[in-house]
């Protein structure tokens, strides 16, 4: 809050305003058209408005495709790969910051380092793997997949944030008369509450907008998942691009309200004061 | 409330060992006060006895039982810590409620509990505040607090007052006196400051280099200090030592700290120091008891001229600095005398306040019938 001219706000609000369109135009462009009769969509020159709003392109997504079991999949495919990853997370990456242990640090840096494979590059072995241990096309295959890949992001993050909170608090929670265990569930978890929920929701879009493992792990129709659900529309004889544009509509809704709610609880810390004057 | 022994306690860290098995009794409800300069191993020693430090060797016993196997929460101990480590996502009434949660105390139990110890610290008031809502010194309170509403067998401070400034320092240096006088739970109690060491405890613990070097009461300290270590560590404004020569001629002893400056050694500690005649020697003087006053010099003292170089005025004395050999030395005037630097004075001690230091081993050489000579108080 300095003391900016006027003509600084103004270029700072064009510098916005700028990014904004850049950023929120096509996401404006693609819920509008899921709104417009597929008479519309090809107009020339191109309305921005629909003259006709209709639901018809999400009433015939309802009806003519899977579009309620891919997301059903989706949804419990995403959930389940974010409740195993802060299972495995948070118990791992407290370890790696409070247990002293020979190849310590070393553990912590090739675990980042494994997050700099591309997807594409263990695939392959990954889905043979699975097919040896029966899981190809199944949802838990998506599951171990996704986890493996959030894994060493979110130990990485969350390991910073455990070594945030300072280490007296652990120890006055010990001695006020709680274990070890206690002392984390009281003190630790609450105190990284930000850093564990910012890790659910990286996990949570990388499972969500996978297409590259569902695409090579799931076979079956009623396995699939949304991004996988969706690019099927495009080998249809006749590419309805209402229908994909209302099912792009339909996809993100869900992300946004799950940001939107979660937000606060990312506003990070719950402020200095436990430690020092 | 325990009795409180250590064992031959030993602490290694790696093959650094920085606790050199030392042993220690505490009296149950007695108040003792661990201090050192950094890195004396007293802190070390605190989390040894809470259970937050492993132990290497030796035992830690509560009245009579071992305890250094045993996890902190199966100690019965609170701790205060430096650095408050509130809860910072509770309340303070759920930070001092925590170890009664732990317990499983009953809430309209741990209500009262809490209240009594809110009551009194004067917080109670603040019961509903989250800690990043306080001052430095309410936190301090509530961190008192939250070791208050348990009766634990052992207090553990851990310089509890060194984030506060010297007005709230001094203010709850007396708070947690009065604490203890009521409740008479054992205490231990890490500072570095040795004003708090010496106001507050029963047993002053001097540590340096993971040694103990002396136990004892604050007064047995100030008086009797066993090494140059303690001598120098405890009192305020510090010791002075001066390096010198005894030297025996058919008077007796005495002291030659150079510029001409002979100290006289009293008659009844010739037995003590003559094993030091020929020898260098440190000679230690309280700045109390180097007096730069008008009374007449008497007898049984030893007097010094030196030329003042810093005047510092306290009020009802004023600090003299001077030089000798290089070294500043310090004592204390009249402001009476209005001194200015530069100006020579004459500055007198008994002779029973006199120390002679052998520095090769550090020790102080005590003469055997020494004990009871009477407090002086200082300043």
């Amino acid at each position: 809050m300095t003391g900016r001219s006027g003509l600084q706000w103004l270029l700072l609000g064009l510098a916005v305003a700028l990014l904004l369109a850049f950023a929120a135009f096509p996401l404006l462009w693609m819920g509008l058209t899921a709104l417009k009769p597929s008479t519309e969509i090809f107009t020339w020159p191109p309305r921005l408005l629909p003259e006709a709003p209709t639901l018809s392109n999400i009433e015939r997504l309802f009806a003519q495709t899977h579009f309620v079991t891919y997301f059903k999949n989706s949804v419990i495919v995403s959930s389940a790969a974010v409740i195993l990853t802060l299972l495995l997370a948070v118990p791992g990456a407290y370890g790696l910051t409070r247990y002293r242990f020979f190849g310590r640090e070393t553990i912590a840096a090739t675990v980042l380092f494994t997050y700099m494979f591309a997807p594409i590059m263990i695939i392959i072995p990954f889905y043979i793997v699975m097919r040896t241990f029966g899981l190809a096309n199944t949802h838990i295959a998506l599951v171990l997949a996704y986890c493996a890949f959030s894994l060493p992001f979110a130990l990485w993050m969350l390991r910073t944030f455990f070594q945030s909170i300072p280490i007296d608090l652990e120890e006055a929670a010990m001695t006020d008369g709680a274990s070890r265990f206690r002392a984390v569930i009281h003190v630790v978890i609450p105190m990284a509450l930000p850093g564990i929920i910012a890790t659910a929701i990286l996990t949570f879009i990388l499972a969500w907008n996978d297409y590259i493992f569902a695409r090579i792990l799931i076979s079956s129709d009623n396995l699939k998942t949304l991004p996988v659900g969706i690019a099927d529309l495009y080998n249809a004889s006749v590419i309805d691009w209402g229908m994909i544009m209302a099912s792009g509509l339909l996809v993100i809704i869900p992300v946004i309200i799950v940001f939107s709610y979660v937000q606060k609880f990312l506003v990070a810390g719950w402020g200095s004061g436990g430690v020092k004057g | 409330m325990a009795e409180v022994k250590l064992v031959a306690l030993e602490k290694k860290f790696g093959d650094i060992s920085v606790i050199h098995r030392i042993n220690l009794d505490i009296a149950d409800g007695e108040f003792a006060v661990l201090v050192g300069p950094s890195g004396c191993g007293k802190t070390t020693t605190l989390r040894m006895v809470a259970g937050l430090e492993e132990v290497t060797g030796g035992s830690i016993l509560f009245d009579g039982k071992a305890v250094e196997r045993l996890e902190p929460k199966d100690r019965d101990i609170a701790m205060v810590f430096q650095s408050y480590a509130l809860y910072p996502h509770m309340s303070v009434r759920d930070n001092m409620a925590f170890s009664l949660r732990m317990k499983g105390v009953s809430s309209a139990e741990k209500k009262r509990l809490v209240g009594i110890a809110a009551e009194m610290l004067g917080i109670t008031d603040l019961l509903d505040r989250k800690p990043r809502q306080l001052s430095g010194g309410q936190r301090q309170r509530v961190a008192m607090g939250r070791a208050l509403v348990r009766e634990p067998k052992v207090f553990l401070f851990d310089e509890p007052l060194s984030n506060l400034d010297a007005a709230l320092r001094a203010q709850m240096r007396i708070e947690i006196k009065r604490i203890h006088q009521r409740l008479r739970t054992t205490i231990i109690y890490v500072t570095h400051d040795q004003v708090e060491a010496m106001t507050l405890a029963d047993k002053i613990v001097v540590m340096n280099g993971g040694h103990i070097e002396q136990v004892g009461d604050p007064l047995t300290l100030y008086r009797r200090p066993v090494s140059r270590f303690v001598a120098g560590f405890i009192g305020s404004p510090k010791m002075n030592f001066f390096p010198a020569r005894l030297l025996a001629d058919e008077s007796g002893l005495h002291a030659d700290l150079g510029e001409g400056i002979r100290i006289e050694m009293p008659q009844e500690r010739d037995a003590a120091y003559r094993p030091y005649a020929g020898r260098s020697v440190e000679i230690g003087i309280r700045p109390e008891h180097l007096l730069d006053d008008a009374r007449p010099i008497d007898s049984g003292a030893v007097a010094m001229d030196v030329t003042v170089d810093v005047v510092e005025p306290l009020g009802s004395t004023s600090l003299l600095t001077f030089v000798l050999g290089g070294t500043s030395y310090t004592a204390i005037g009249d402001v009476a005398l209005m001194r200015r630097p530069g100006g020579r004075v004459r500055l007198r001690a008994a002779a029973k306040d006199i120390y002679l230091i052998d520095p090769e081993s550090g020790r102080v050489v005590h003469p055997a019938d020494d004990a009871s000579t009477p407090v002086r108080l200082a300043i």
